[in-house]
């Protein structure tokens, strides 16, 4: 998946065969109901806004179609993200429990996803292990 | 084990002194290397998937290409061509993403949610 600014960014050069693909395989997340309120106190945790919007979107977003609700996995070559991510983990899970427990379905569902580079990420796929915390 | 058309693989001299060592092995000596070091096994399925995926992705791209063969002068983004994109140091390279990405930032207020009505029912409806 991809989130929709990146989306729009890439509609623009849709004339570019590599682009086409681009957006032919991927799906656009859209935020829905939590995403702003879970955006909100991932940068409270000290997340930038950029990684706040990422990390939140993976957590209540969708996809296109309504078929999936948030994502197994966030893949991202930054790697202070992914070390950021790790460090704060235990506290935003007990942030994440402490909301989802007061909201209805399909929304007390929501998982944080794991943050992985794109090297970690084939290997998981290859070796089918991509699951959620 | 296929070991891999690459120079470099074979470019250390112990890698190079062990593959000597290997091609005078008959059949079943091999497979029972291959059987006292499973990680060779993985690491051959490894090389296979990620060169099948590689494959895959040059196979639909030329397809979404029509054919036609790139070539290092053809339009990249941001009006540079591949040939001057990957002439660009690393730092030049981050610059580019991040001109690219500027080009789209929402600040989370301006996300709109949309309506997960349909998304409730299909999903836990039972």
């Amino acid at each position: 998946m991809i989130s929709p600014e990146p989306a729009n960014i890439l509609r623009r050069r849709a004339h570019l065969p590599i682009v086409r693909l681009a957006l032919d395989t991927l799906t656009t997340f859209q935020p829905t109901r939590y995403f702003k309120r879970w955006a909100r106190r991932l940068c409270h945790e000290g997340f930038t806004h950029e990684d706040a919007k990422v990390i939140a979107l993976g957590t209540f977003g969708v996809d296109e179609f309504q078929s999936q609700f948030g994502v197994d996995a966030l893949v991202t070559g930054d790697l202070n993200l992914i070390r950021n991510y790790e460090q704060r983990l235990t506290s935003i899970q007990r942030r994440l429990r402490a909301m989802t427990a007061q909201l209805s379905e399909p929304f007390c569902y929501a998982r944080l996803p794991v943050i992985i580079t794109p090297a970690e990420a084939a290997e998981r796929l290859a070796a089918d292990v991509i699951s959620p915390e | 084990m296929a070991m891999p058309d690459q120079p470099a693989f074979i470019g250390d001299r112990r890698a190079r002194a062990a593959v000597q060592l290997l091609r005078r092995l008959t059949p079943p000596e091999l497979q029972q290397v291959v059987a006292l070091m499973p990680e060779l096994r993985r690491l051959s399925a490894e090389t296979d998937r990620r060169q099948s995926a590689a494959d895959y992705w040059r196979r639909v791209l030329n397809e979404e290409r029509g054919g036609y063969h790139p070539s290092l002068n053809d339009q990249f983004l941001i009006g540079l061509t591949y040939r001057e994109y990957f002439a660009l140091s690393e730092t030049e390279q981050d610059d580019f993403w991040e001109r690219m990405f500027a080009e789209e930032v929402w600040e989370i207020e301006d996300f709109e949610d949309v309506n997960v009505a349909l998304l409730v029912k299909a999903a836990f409806a039972g």
